[in-house]
């Protein structure tokens, strides 16, 4: 094919480029820039399409683009109260978990309460939950009967 | 970041240093207008104060995240007070708004850019400001507008595409002047 030479890059895609990006190709994706610039060397007619695209790039920084000063911007923007900031939910907890305080006794107490709870939640869990309902709980003797009643079956 | 997180009002004067005109250029672009350029830059740099830990360096530069945020807010600004320059406008309207305006002679030369560019559809000219005058890269831009690259691409080429029409334009206008004169 006489318009392609990278395998990457057609008259088509260079086209789009220029279309896209424009003439400068620090603009053009990275991963096609080699490609693109090669396929510029050797084709004369991606020559004349550049040439376009470069007095449209010229035309869109031309000083027609009116630019204010904006003198004294930071200085505006520094003289603002500056509100209180807005803090997160972690920023919070971590707040209220490690306050600040010269008691070092009064900075340790919530870590050490925040540790001590998931074990104070498994203990409380291990008293309070039934793993088997009383009423089909069994005693020692009914299991041994049960047990001597299948040993009977399988003789049987 | 940290330092601006943890209230150290130094380092939050070196931020504004550095980013605000970039980020009020960017708001004037979209906007064309000097002081609700300067508002969005106020409110922009507000929410860095404020919000500073949201920001997750991974994922942005500061630049790029404050430029986020700055096109939000001009979108929302678009939104609710300029509804007609907001909606996506037609290559036809664009071409009877410019006759318009050349038929009403108004000072192409310094406005002719900025008209272009507000005839342009909201996140078109996002892209097209974005990439050519602010100098982020495709990935930036394409995070600020939470498209993929192709799609900014896409639209890249359709504001290109629109502006060439009053590039062309311009060009006629001009050969006109220098024949009359």
């Amino acid at each position: 094919m006489k318009n392609v030479i990278d395998k990457s890059i057609t008259k088509p895609r260079f086209t789009q480029l220029l279309t896209a990006y424009g003439a400068d190709p620090a603009r053009w994706p990275d991963a096609e820039r080699a490609a693109a610039r090669a396929f510029l060397q050797d084709n004369a007619e991606a020559r004349v399409l550049l040439n376009e695209a470069v007095l449209h790039d010229q035309w869109l920084q031309s000083s027609a683009v009116h630019r204010p000063a904006f003198s004294g911007l930071e200085a505006r923007l520094l003289q603002r109260v500056l509100p209180a900031r807005e803090s997160g939910l972690m920023d919070r907890l971590l707040t209220w978990l490690l306050p600040s305080s010269d008691l070092p006794l009064r900075q340790l107490w919530r870590p050490v309460a925040v540790a001590c709870l998931p074990l104070a939640i498994g203990l409380l869990v291990g008293f309070q939950v039934e793993l088997v309902p009383e009423a089909y709980a069994t005693t020692v003797e009914e299991e041994l009967y049960l047990i001597s009643l299948s040993d009977y079956a399988e003789v049987l | 970041m940290a330092a601006i997180v943890a209230g150290d009002q130094r380092i939050y004067a070196d931020a504004v240093h550095r980013h605000a005109r970039p980020v009020a250029y960017y708001a004037y672009r979209m906007l064309g207008n000097e002081s609700e350029a300067e508002d969005i830059a106020q409110e922009t740099f507000l929410r860095l104060w404020t919000q500073a830990s949201r920001w997750q360096p991974g994922k942005a530069a500061l630049s790029t995240w404050l430029h986020r945020i700055a096109h939000n807010l001009c979108i929302d600004f678009l939104r609710k007070n300029k509804p007609a320059l907001a909606s996506e406008l037609s290559d036809d309207l664009v071409d009877d708004q410019l006759s318009t305006e050349e038929a009403l002679g108004i000072e192409a030369d310094k406005n002719m850019l900025q008209l272009a560019l507000s005839s342009l559809p909201e996140r078109q000219r996002s892209a097209l400001v974005l990439t050519h005058y602010q100098g982020l890269s495709n990935k930036e831009v394409a995070d600020i507008l939470t498209v993929t690259v192709d799609a900014l691409e896409s639209l890249l080429a359709r504001a290109r595409c629109s502006m060439k029409a009053y590039c062309q334009a311009d060009a006629q206008r001009h050969a006109a002047k220098g024949r009359s004169q």
